[in-house]
């Protein structure tokens, strides 16, 4: 019913033009190498501000979506995974292009994203609204033990140091309190300047870390124009989607189903599926060398595991992922709060949404079919022109969220910042999860110590609250094991240590 | 550890502007500085983080970034005296000719481009008001 509606709204002629011009500059954007789908969105958010919020949203699911297929031409052309989920593709992508065949690779991609992220939308059209109604019983402790069982997701993104994630966790929960306290109503950590009252602006510090930091680490890498081989007829033939069609399902499978679980990113998934189609194959020693279904089954995954996310994101407002962050911090921009509410204040934008989810994704696979040889040539423009014109966009982007020169100035600051931190290793992402997680954990915070007049034990009566922290402890543990797996998987993959006997 | 120092200053400089008794919004800096020390004397202390070798850029790189990063501030600093276009201008040139020493003429050519382009964009499809300077550009 909510669904029709949805589709009725979706399809007009606005909203169908926004989710076209959402793919089609999502993945020319995440086509340009070392620009992941963050960097891509946050870029791309001020393009949206004039628009109402739903064609506004639209717009910025096709670029998510866009910037999730963009970042796959360059891990199959390029061998450059714009991120750690990328690199299993690139383990096949990369040999399939060499034989002259990144063309039915960059096909078999698109199509498994597009069935991974149409079973992900149907996913979320009937789990979305049970959870948002289950939410709809949480209280402020229960909200709590929700906040911690998302900061779990800090450890599938930790990368390196688990203490340093956690540092940077806390920092980014420390920004998110600039401006206004919630409870008095005074200003907090302004430090006496009126720049400050309204505390940091998301966008700004994203657009800093992500895309300033990634043009300055590209030219100290002196990044070049790359050439391309004769990539093929793009369109896959019958043979590979014979070979590809179980490996997408099964891709999907395991990127929807383990992407649900708070902590377990993509890079998590990917790897999974990859490794499982590499044991279940009757021929284990083509991948490595040129698998379609080394291709198909972590795009698949990959896809599936971004559209899990949705779940979390527009049911209880967790989001899985940076990407998925600053998509949040997108429908914040329009006053909309990601969470069970928004199922039931706003079910026609909801249900538009989703429908236009549906429709996003056949509009990405049949504009970037025909579309690949031109993305692919899009990685051969020098880096001398993309590098200005990144910055350039991204200071211009800064400054149009709130017309604010003290927003390019947060975005340089954190520009540095982020150079910085990428050379000592201080990972990005969870300061920015928790950046946009803050406000709603100080919520919770502070109502359930109001209503317990300040006795912390309220955390643990209820059932719902203990249960979501026990889950919490579990799931950190589990993800730890997972990415301590996927961090040996990428050392295997990059050559810095043997492969393990299979 | 600083950043934890500074949370707990902040926390005791709220604490008498609370509404209620129990709690307040000094409470989370103060639970934030609490985990932020701990956390980084146990990074100091303790678990010892692994030494991270880290290399910068060569002199003639490092030049380039440094002048990049200065062109960006310069930007940021010239945009509401100068304006959008001729700001804008000046600096896509200047990154042009830093990122890929292109010659001058290459790079006034784009960078014309460019602020053209962005101009189209954000300003007369976009609407957005920007700084327009003392040359009212």
């Amino acid at each position: 019913m909510h669904l029709g509606t949805g589709f009725v709204a979706a399809v007009s002629p606005v909203n169908l033009l926004m989710a076209a011009i959402g793919a089609v500059l999502g993945t020319l954007v995440g086509v340009l190498p070392g620009l992941g789908p963050a960097s891509a969105i946050a870029i791309l958010i001020p393009l949206t501000s004039v628009l109402q919020p739903t064609p506004a949203i639209i717009m910025m699911a096709g670029i998510f979506y866009g910037a999730m297929y963009g970042g796959s031409t360059t891990s199959i052309l390029l061998n450059i995974p714009g991120e750690v989920a990328s690199v299993p593709t690139c383990i096949d992508g990369y040999p399939l292009a060499q034989q002259g065949r990144g063309g039915p690779a960059l096909g078999i991609a698109a199509i498994g994203s597009f069935i991974a992220g149409t079973l992900g939308v149907l996913g979320l059209t009937f789990f979305g609204p049970l959870l948002a109604d289950q939410a709809l019983k949480f209280g402020p402790p229960e909200y709590f033990g929700l906040m911690i069982l998302a900061l779990t997701v800090i450890v599938g993104l930790s990368g390196g140091s688990l203490l340093k994630s956690l540092m940077m966790g806390c920092a980014g929960y420390l920004l998110s309190l600039g401006g206004i306290g919630p409870s008095s109503g005074f200003p907090r950590f302004n430090f006496g300047t009126t720049a400050l009252f309204g505390g940091l602006e998301m966008i700004s510090v994203v657009i800093g870390l992500f895309a300033i930091t990634e043009v300055f680490v590209g030219l100290e890498e002196s990044r070049t124009a790359v050439s391309i081989k004769n990539i093929g007829s793009v369109y896959p033939s019958l043979k590979d989607l014979k070979i590809s069609l179980p490996a997408i399902l099964r891709g999907t499978g395991i990127g929807f189903f383990l992407g649900l679980l708070p902590g377990l990113s993509a890079a998590v998934t990917t790897f999974l599926a990859y490794d499982v189609e590499k044991k279940i194959s009757r021929h284990p020693e083509r991948f490595g060398k040129g698998a379609m279904e080394g291709v198909a089954s972590p795009e698949s995954a990959n896809n599936a595991t971004s559209q899990a996310g949705f779940i979390p994101l527009m049911s209880l407002g967790i989001p899985a992922s940076p990407t998925l962050a600053i998509l949040m911090g997108g429908l914040m921009l329009y006053g909309l709060q990601p969470g069970p509410l928004l199922f039931k204040d706003h079910p026609d934008f909801v249900w538009t949404v989703i429908a236009s989810m549906y429709i996003g994704n056949l509009i990405l696979l049949v504009l970037n079919l025909p579309l690949v040889g031109l993305w692919a040539k899009m990685t051969t423009v020098p880096y001398g022109i993309m590098g200005p014109v990144i910055l350039i966009i991204s200071i211009v982007g800064a400054y149009t969220v709130n017309n604010s020169l003290f927003d390019i100035f947060t975005a340089l600051v954190f520009g540095f910042l982020g150079y910085l931190m990428r050379k000592y290793q201080w990972p990005a992402v969870p300061l920015v999860l928790c950046f946009v997680l803050g406000p709603k954990l100080e919520r919770s915070v502070i109502e359930s110590l109001a209503i317990s007049a300040g006795d912390g034990r309220i955390f643990f009566q209820s059932s719902i609250s203990l249960g979501l922290l026990i889950t919490a402890a579990v799931m950190l543990f589990i993800s730890l094991r997972l990415v301590r797996r996927t961090e040996h998987r990428v050392k295997e993959v990059e050559g810095e240590i043997p492969l393990s006997p299979k | 550890m600083l950043l934890g120092a500074v949370s707990l200053m902040e926390a005791r400089r709220l604490r008498p502007m609370r509404m209620r008794a129990a709690v307040g919004d000094d409470i989370f800096p103060m639970i934030l500085g609490v985990v932020l020390l701990a956390l980084g004397a146990l990074m100091t202390f303790v678990v010892k983080a692994p030494a991270v070798k880290v290399e910068f850029p060569k002199k003639e790189i490092a030049t380039r970034m440094i002048a990049s990063a200065a062109c960006l501030f310069g930007y940021w600093a010239l945009l509401p005296i100068l304006g959008y276009a001729p700001a804008t201008f000046l600096c896509s040139a200047l990154l042009f000719h830093l990122f890929g020493g292109y010659r001058w003429w290459t790079c006034f050519l784009a960078a014309a481009l460019l602020t053209g382009c962005v101009y189209l964009i954000f300003i007369r499809f976009l609407k957005m008001p920007f700084p327009i300077g003392v040359l009212g550009l």
